[in-house]
This record gives structure tokens, sequence and C-alpha cells, in this order.
């Protein structure tokens, strides 16, 4: 990851934190909506999050949401969305 | 209230419905156009009030304007999901007791979908899209999913009516704006009214039905409000203002305390109700 990558993770943990403060202690390959840190309501948001820190529109005609419902898979996203944009 | 109140307070409720039903498509003069020089909405109403974030009058009458569009595109997007789940619960069992008045709820709440989308179409670019989750609800049960249907019609209409209510007698405003104001307050009032005793109904027999889910349930309606409340920040009503940072600005409003203030202050009456009937063990926090 590239250091505006970790910033954007960190930004993105920082969310799913205040949903659900458990975030912290879940493995990286765990369902995210499975582990109820996020919700229907809450991925709205959290979709908002993802759009900011990498400067990017989410059009979900698009982006297959399955790849946003765990860290790792979150995490990859950043990462291509990142290097897409820069 | 107990079974006879409840009775009379739905004759009574279908009786004013009838007694002051109008036709929302003649009730209205509208306007060639509507001036952009004018303020759509009172600043002190926008996202951005108190917060310092936004100075210029421009760009402020500009965010009046979109925001005015976001507000009646939430109601149109979220009445219609709402209209449907009420629609697959009239004449079913369980609901005799409602019919009657439902269908006037459904009948005025279709007449003020109709007259908030004509002014966004009218007068603007239509109507924003929803912010729809792209992820499924799972259920609560059927008894805990009618009170989450008719909680989240109440959190939605009482979050409007402290819009319409002060916005219907707001002269700053253009007259056809404070007409429509005015008109969904006028009716809203008989729909909260109702909504509040159905709401309590339906969480006893939830209670007695299925207790366990009762925190669940809780937590669900005190997100729903906070998720209520960020709707009215759309980044795209920011976009259609001109400001360049949509999504910032978006989030450090959200974050001003001043506005958690006043986010307190427009739930303040829906979190009394439901601390008060025993649904809410603690008040929502903004």
């Amino acid at each position: 990851m590239t250091a505006s990558t970790d910033t954007a993770m960190d930004t993105v943990l920082e969310f799913l934190r205040q949903c659900n403060a458990e975030v912290d202690t879940i493995d990286w390959e765990r369902d995210l909506i499975d582990a109820r840190i996020l919700d229907s309501m809450a991925f709205v948001e959290f979709l908002l999050v993802i759009e900011e820190v990498t400067g990017t529109p989410v059009d979900l005609a698009t982006t297959d949401v399955n790849t946003l419902r765990t860290l790792n898979g979150i995490s990859a996203t950043l990462t291509e969305r990142i290097t897409a944009r820069d | 209230m107990d079974e006879s109140g409840f009775d009379t307070m739905l004759a009574r409720l279908a009786e004013k419905s009838r007694d002051e039903h109008y036709n929302p498509y003649t009730k209205f003069s509208w306007p060639e156009q509507v001036s952009e020089d004018e303020w759509w909405m009172h600043p002190d109403y926008l996202t951005v009030a108190g917060t310092g974030l936004v100075e210029d009058e421009k760009t402020l009458k500009a965010l009046a304007r979109s925001e005015t569009v976001n507000f009646f595109s939430l109601h149109v997007n979220g009445i219609r999901e709402l209209m449907i789940e009420v629609s697959k619960r009239i004449h079913t069992p369980g609901y005799a007791d409602y019919n009657e008045y439902l269908h006037h709820f459904i009948g005025e709440e279709n007449a003020h979908m109709w007259f908030f989308a004509e002014f966004c179409y009218r007068y603007t670019g239509g109507i924003y899209p929803e912010a729809a989750s792209p992820l499924r609800r799972d259920g609560f049960g059927d008894e805990w999913d009618d009170v989450v249907v008719f909680s989240r019609i109440l959190i939605f209409e009482e979050i409007f009516d402290y819009f319409n209510s002060r916005m219907g007698k707001e002269p700053l405003i253009p007259d056809i704006l404070r007409e429509i104001h005015a008109a969904h307050h006028h009716d809203e009032s008989r729909h909260v009214a109702f909504g509040k005793q159905l709401v309590k109904r339906l969480h006893e027999r939830a209670c007695a039905a299925a207790p366990e889910r009762r925190d669940d349930m809780e937590k669900y309606i005190k997100d729903y409000m906070t998720h209520s409340v960020r709707s009215l920040y759309n980044p795209q009503s920011f976009k259609d203002a001109g400001l360049p940072n949509p999504l910032e600005v978006r989030r450090k409003a959200m974050a001003h305390p001043v506005r958690r203030e006043f986010h307190t202050k427009v739930m303040a009456r829906v979190d009394r109700f439901f601390t008060g009937a025993g649904i809410f063990s603690t008040p929502w926090e903004a």
C-alpha cells in the first residue's frame, strides 16, 4: 500500500469504528455485514467515505459492492482506485 | 390510549381527512418561474447554517435551491417506498381497524408526492435520485417489520414537519414554496397523530410475540433517525450549489457542534415519543 492508501484506509477504519468498535479485532477476511459492523443504512454513508478518500465516485452500476464487504476487499479497492486516480 | 379512545381518534381523523380533502392538482397556482434571487429556504435551515463553512450569499442562495430539491426529493423517494409497504398491509388480517384511515393516508401521501415532484420538475432539473443502499435489509419478523415500517413513517413525517411548520409561514420564501410547505404541514399533523398511536400498538404486539428482538429494534430505529438526519446533507446539493469539495463540506457540516444541536432539536419530538412510549430505553443521540 502507498502512503495515500494507508491514510485512506485509516479514514475508512475510523468510520467503521464509529459504526462498531469491534472492527479493530475483526479478521480482515470476515464479512463486515455478517459481523454487524455495517448494515444496509450505514453502507450508504460508507460508500460516500470511499468516494471522499479515493476522490473517485462509486458508480453502483459498475461497482461490485461484494468487494467492499471485507477489510481486505476494501483495502484492495482503495489501492486500485487511488492508483488509477494518480 | 384504550381501545375505544383509539377508535374515536381514528374516526375523528378520517372525518377530518374527508372534510379537509382538496384536489392537489388544482390547489396551487404555479407561477411561470420562481426567482433565483429569492431564498427558496430560510438560510437558518440550510445544512451549513451556523457552521461558517459557506459565507457567500450567492452560494447560500444556490444551496437554498438545491437543498429544497433535496428535501422534496427525500419525500418523493422516501414515501414511495413507505407507500408500497402500507399498500402491502391494507385490507390484510391484523389491519382491519386501520383500513379506513390507511385509505386516507395513501391518498394524501400520493398527493404530497405529486406536488413535491411537480415543483422540482417545473422549476429545476427534477428530483434527485435516491441514495439507496445496495444491500438488502434483513427482516425482523412480521410483527417487528410492521413496527419498522410505521416507525420509519413517523420519523420521516416528524422531520418534514419540523421544516414544513416553519417554512409554511416564512415570509422570506416565494409564495408557491410557502404554500407547499403549509399544505404538507396541515395534512401531516393528522398522520403524526395516527402514526404515534399505531406504532405504540404495533410495538406492544411485537413485544408480546417476540420480546427478544426489542433491543435490536431500538437500535434499528435510532440508526434510522441518524440515517434520516444525514440524508439532509446530500453531496449532490453541495455540488449543484457550486461548492468545490462537496463531500468535505458535508462531513464538516454534519459533525459541527451547532448542527448536532440542530439535529437534536429536529428529532426532539419523535425522540420524546419513543422514550415516553417505552420503545427507547435511552434517548437518541445526535
